[in-house]
């Protein structure tokens, strides 16, 4: 699982109606960055749009939070 | 006048469910932030003591109180239907729209998704329109109770309900006896 996944195991009693399922979210790495840095590393126009993103400083998975947190 | 309120961290009555039902989740939302549900309740009485007969203060600081603690039941048991579902799961059980606007968090709505309102609640100034307002409240929320314990088949769920019923009776019988309270002329002697 991707680091920027901030994972939480809560509570479950033991009689919860439902199976367990981890509380998660995302702090993409834009959250560090204060002021917009220049001249920062750039990928290719085709891997860009691979990654919805130009950089790779800012790339975050943007997968749905289920499918990462249960892999 | 000074208000304190003590919290004791622990429910009013407890709370257990059974099945793993979200959809159940969201009819409870009803009581939750519906018209006649907890949140207008306690809003309603704790908002009314301010301008009511001081021999009544006393009562709606006790009934709104004790709305804050029925709200924490069901805010218990819709959490407990809705922290474990995925978005399939909240989709199937007709909690789409709550999940694309506040994922699986809680939100003061009712079981339609409409926002609570201050709209629902009154406060006349004037004491037996208010209190009779209030018992009209209390009625409302029973039937809602009644609705709600109609529509489940989970009996632990069932139980929890049977219970917040019962005191919205109690509280209504309350609320009479303080319509009598105030309709009492000064040379008149109290039959309670």
């Amino acid at each position: 699982m991707d680091p920027q996944w901030r994972v939480e195991k809560r509570y479950h009693g033991s009689h919860d109606p439902c199976p367990p399922k981890p509380r998660a979210y995302i702090v993409p790495p834009n959250q560090y960055v204060t002021f917009q840095p220049q001249g920062i590393k750039q990928w290719s126009p085709r891997e860009a749009i691979r990654h919805g993103v130009l950089w790779p400083e800012l790339f975050s998975p943007y997968a749905p939070m289920d499918k990462e947190v249960r892999s | 006048m000074v208000h304190i309120w003590i919290y004791e961290k622990k429910l009013q009555y407890p709370v257990r469910v059974s099945r793993c039902d979200p959809r159940l989740a969201k009819y409870l939302l009803e009581q939750y932030g519906g018209a006649d549900g907890e949140l207008a309740a306690a809003l309603r009485y704790l908002n009314q003591r301010y301008t009511i007969p001081d021999k009544v203060i006393g009562l709606l600081t006790d009934i709104g109180t004790e709305e804050f603690a029925h709200l924490e039941i069901i805010a218990t048991m819709v959490y407990k239907l809705t922290k474990d579902a995925t978005p399939e799961q909240m989709m199937a059980a007709g909690l789409g729209d709550h999940y694309a606007n506040h994922g699986t968090a809680l939100f003061y709505q009712n079981a339609a998704g409409t926002p609570w309102t201050a709209t629902y609640i009154q406060a006349k100034g004037d004491p037996i329109a208010d209190l009779y307002e209030d018992i009209a409240a209390e009625e409302k929320a029973r039937a809602t109770y009644q609705h709600l314990i109609d529509m489940t088949d989970d009996v632990d769920v069932k139980d929890t309900l049977t219970f917040l019923r019962e005191r919205e009776v109690v509280h209504a019988i309350r609320f009479r006896e303080a319509v009598e309270l105030i309709k009492e002329t000064k040379t008149q002697k109290s039959v309670y």
